[in-house]
């Protein structure tokens, strides 16, 4: 091959170009600086942004809550704080030895503070004004504090589908509660073959569905129970389906599958999606290979009759019902009641007492109306009221109220109103040791969230930086070879040139 | 002719011919760089036999002229491979400017932030709101959200009238390209005319097929015309299936607007009073067309798809918050990248914004706006709005990175095929030394001839 010196010349100038582009192309910082050095590394990054911009946006979400939740934390500790001190001078108060001298100036120092911890401001926001965070929330106009917040609760959000309630409403901390107490005891209704299915665990109900069941022998069915309504329709389902298999219902309150026949283990599953067997709870804990469910906690409504009852005898007798520590206390007659609606009506036609089914379980809840205490109790001879688990007080919550009318009582030398607001400052103390929880549980519960927040930035922030960032030790070695290139190129380019045949002519 | 006076004959014969040779040699050293220059050489050939007095003898050298070296074949190849390479790096430039204009990937460390991060930011700019520090004067927040939607609309219609003037520059270089090729069609009919008259020496046919190659090649690079010689030796220039110049005609070419979408009218290349769009095979042009046509369009809409997707749901989950004294108007208007605005009734009247606002299904609407971050939009395939955004960048990105790999490529095997052509057709100077060497050393020799001659006559002449 003839080379010219034009060839030697453009080859060179292109060994040039090229290595002088391969040095000046290495960036010691990025890996990628435009999308086409690597598309799929490109596009990542663009996502990874993104995701690491929303969770910083959840980090300062948690820390702002978490600084909120600290400010309600100590002023509910000074809340209660100041709560123990007003016992402390209701006790000396109390006491006729003592002198009542400079009590009231107390009182209203502490009144007036806990005024100013209701109204704790955080960022120029009112703590416990719910979402009318701009004003302040209670109102104090002579012997009357009023409540202007309302009663939402704020929530942001600290993690995707996950959010932390940062706020205590006003209303449910210095707010004016109702005396009330949930009864002791669970109303065990007997479960029978006609209960419902939907009735079942406190009326959530269990949705029939398929099951697969084997039998001790090893035989199985797919069981149908859709459409089943009542225990007899399963249990006759199933009975169908495996001759060698018998359903009973035990104490009243649970299911058993046993197999009669073969004796041996029986197992059950859900079929696709099923929920049947999960809801039934039903394990192999019965004895001899039978399955035995949970409580089946037929739902408690007004029409249960009271004969169903677990453990009640009817006719019942009487419960003595004191209203603000009014001695004696009032007879309410349950004789004649049939059915829980009875009963409830019953106690519900004294003036100022209000007696419901709990939300919750089978239990019912007992409230004084109108800021009055309440307390059941046994009558002289006759046990209805623990037999219905129904023994209890409680003191109403007033915050202001009592500190203004303790100081009012102090005022007036009233050592008897002193004294009978005792158990009312008494709960008010319990009530604000237990709110004063509520901000910490959920400041911890805002520090494992801001640690998994913080782990997950920190990932994703490493894997931004594995994906985009040049290995700058690689990258350095890779710049020195292509600078050895690049010189070894232009000295060679430099030789090269000067050699012609005109030299030697 | 014979004896002594014949060989003074030729001898002189043989310096005319090494004096053409030198001559040669001189035109070629002259045009060792000369772009498209084939090296020259004179055609000699041996003389008819005198017939002496002891037999018969050779007559000297004769010229039969100059001639052109190089290889024929390899000139219209390589054209064919600067008509790929043109075409591939017309569009790895123009990507390379698109991604500048998208300025992805961003990093904080060095200040920067894509669009991308602009729409994180307005989908955040709500959480303040239930932040609860952060939302003590409802104006600063309302004023933060405004700040957040302006910016927004600003790098979309940055980005959108960037793109659009990357499509107007695309259009100038089509229309210089055009002028250029015409300018280069008549060229190259007039050389063809030149070429054909038959006053022309052999130097200068040379010279001038040379030139003649040069438009040739540049023809080649910028719309893949590839061209053949008949048996007359007429020139015809061919591209996308015509002729551009038959011998000494030339058809110029002129280009009309098409409809584009997305705003982006593309371009059609047409010869001069016909109707049939050409379709290039390669060349500079067919890169800038299809950059304009299709490459650019493909982005603005992608571009166009993620700001109307922004813009509907942002506004419909605004329109339907309730409360709080806003709510129930558009946040944005507009309905593209490069109409992207927000609502000037807004601007006037910034309480509008729903700051704490509830939706019909009870969220909130700081809630509803910041899970636009993972919603996913039916009518954008199911994907996020980062979805969307990162899927741009990615084609981008691998468009560029293709074009830009196809670009290398062919560079490479230019610049082989050329380093080939040059070897054929390329001035060595070693080889035009030795060469004069030859030729200094044959006039040497002939002018040795001429003293023997004359020495001998000299002789002959004192012997009478």
């Amino acid at each position: 091959m003839r080379v010219t010196q034009k060839m030697r010349q453009d080859s060179m100038l292109a060994n040039i170009n090229r290595a002088y582009d391969r040095m000046a192309g290495i960036n010691l910082q990025r890996r990628i600086t435009k999308p086409s050095d690597d598309p799929s590394g490109a596009e990542q990054l663009v996502r990874l942004r993104s995701l690491i911009s929303r969770n910083e946006q959840y980090q300062a979400n948690v820390a702002s809550a978490s600084r909120w939740l600290t400010y309600s934390e100590a002023a509910l500790g000074n809340a209660a704080e100041n709560v123990r001190s007003v016992r402390e001078l209701a006790l000396t108060a109390a006491d006729d030895s003592n002198s009542l001298e400079g009590l009231a100036e107390s009182l209203e120092a502490i009144l007036q503070d806990m005024l100013s911890q209701a109204n704790a401001e955080h960022g120029g926001r009112y703590l416990f004004g719910g979402s009318q965070g701009a004003q302040a929330p209670f109102q104090r106009n002579g012997d009357i504090v009023t409540y202007h917040g309302d009663d939402s609760e704020l929530s942001t959000a600290i993690s995707s589908g996950l959010s932390l309630r940062y706020n205590l409403p006003g209303s449910a901390v210095f707010g004016e509660q109702s005396a009330d107490f949930v009864s002791t005891k669970d109303w065990d209704r007997v479960t029978d073959w006609d209960t419902e299915l939907a009735e079942l665990f406190d009326g959530t109900g269990v949705k029939p569905g398929r099951l697969r069941i084997t039998d001790g022998g090893g035989a199985s069915a797919v069981v149908d129970l859709r459409g089943a309504a009542t225990l007899a329709e399963l249990r006759d389902r199933i009975q169908a389906a495996l001759p060698s298999l018998r359903v009973n219902l035990i104490d009243g309150e649970r299911l058993e599958i046993r197999d009669t026949v073969n004796g041996g283990q029986v197992r059950v599953a859900d079929v696709q999606g099923g929920e049947t067997a999960a809801r039934l709870g039903l394990s192999a804990s019965g004895a001899g290979g039978a399955l035995l469910s949970r409580d089946l906690d037929p739902h408690l409504s007004a029409g249960t009759p009271l004969g169903d009852l677990r453990g009640v005898n009817l006719p019942l007798g009487q419960v003595g019902v004191s209203l603000a520590g009014a001695t004696p206390p009032i007879t309410v007659d349950l004789s004649a009641a049939v059915t829980v609606g009875d009963l409830l009506d019953a106690f519900n036609a004294v003036p100022g007492l209000t007696v419901s089914l709990a939300a919750a379980g089978n239990r019912v809840l007992v409230s004084g109306t109108g800021g009055q205490s309440v307390a059941l109790s046994d009558l002289d001879g006759d046990a209805t009221t623990s037999a219905l688990g129904l023994v209890g007080s409680a003191e109403p919550i007033r915050p202001f109220g009592t500190l203004i009318d303790l100081k009012a009582a102090v005022t007036s030398g009233d050592r008897e109103r002193v004294r009978e607001l005792l158990p009312e400052i008494e709960a008010l103390e319990d009530h604000f040791t237990s709110l004063r929880a509520t901000p910490g549980n959920r400041l911890s519960l805002a520090e494992d969230a801001l640690a998994t927040l913080e782990a997950r930035n920190h990932t994703m922030t490493s894997a931004l930086s594995e994906i985009g960032d040049a290995d700058m030790t690689e990258a350095l070695m890779q710049y020195q070879s292509a600078e050895a290139v690049y010189q070894a190129s232009l000295v060679m380019a430099a030789n090269i040139f000067q050699l012609t045949l005109t030299d030697y002519l | 002719m014979s004896g002594l006076f014949g060989l003074l004959e030729t001898t002189k014969l043989t310096i005319f011919a090494q004096e053409m040779s030198l001559g040669v040699i001189n035109h070629n050293i002259a045009n060792a760089s000369t772009p498209g220059y084939h090296r020259q050489r004179v055609a000699l050939s041996a003389r008819g036999s005198l017939v002496g007095l002891g037999g018969t003898f050779g007559g000297g050298v004769n010229i039969e002229g100059i001639e052109r070296l190089g290889d024929r074949f390899l000139s219209s190849q390589l054209g064919r491979v600067s008509a790929n390479r043109a075409e591939q790096s017309a569009l790895a430039d123009s990507f390379s400017v698109i991604e500048t204009i998208f300025g992805e990937p961003a990093d904080d460390t060095y200040g920067e932030t894509g669009l991308g991060d602009a729409i994180d930011a307005f989908l955040n700019a709500w959480q303040p709101v239930v932040n609860p520090e952060m939302n003590a004067e409802d104006a600063d927040t309302r004023g933060l959200i405004l700040e957040a939607a302006n910016t927004i609309a600003h790098r979309f219609r940055d980005t959108a009238s960037a793109l659009q003037s990357e499509a107007a520059s695309l259009r100038e270089r089509v229309a210089v390209g055009v002028r250029e090729v015409n300018a280069l069609l008549g060229e190259v009919a007039e050389l063809n005319l030149a070429l054909s008259s038959g006053s022309l020496n052999d130097s200068a046919r040379a010279d001038f097929e040379d030139t003649r190659e040069v438009k040739l090649q540049q023809l080649s690079a910028l719309i893949g015309a590839d061209w053949q010689v008949d048996g007359e030796g007429k020139l015809r220039v061919y591209s996308g299936g015509r002729v551009l110049v038959d011998h000494v005609s030339a058809h110029a070419l002129t280009t009309e607007a098409i409809e584009g979408e997305a705003g982006v009218g593309g371009l059609r290349l047409l010869p001069t009073g016909s109707r049939d769009t050409m379709t290039l095979a390669g060349g500079e042009l067919k890169g800038l067309l299809a950059m304009l046509d299709n490459e650019l369009p493909e982005v603005l809409s992608r571009l166009d798809a993620l700001a109307t997707r922004l813009i509907e749901r942002v506004n419909a989950i605004h329109q339907a918050a309730t409360g709080d004294g806003g709510g129930g108007i558009d946040i944005f208007s507009g309905n593209s990248a490069s109409s992207i605005a927000v609502n000037p009734a807004l601007l006037a009247h910034p309480e509008q914004i729903s700051l704490t606002g509830k939706l019909p299904d009870g969220q909130d609407i700081a809630a509803a706006i910041f899970a636009l971050h993972t919603e996913s939009i039916e009518s954008a395939g199911g994907l996020t709005l980062g979805g969307l955004y990162s899927g741009l960048i990615g084609h981008l990105g691998s468009r560029s990175a293709s074009s830009g790999q196809l670009a290398q490529a062919a560079e490479r095997l230019e610049a082989g095929l050329s380093q080939k052509l040059e070897s054929s057709v390329g001035v060595s100077i070693d080889e035009e030394m030795a060469q004069m060497l030859v030729v200094q050393t044959t006039y040497q020799a002939a002018a040795k001839v001429i003293t023997a001659v004359e020495e001998m006559l000299d002789v002959l002449m004192t012997a009478l």
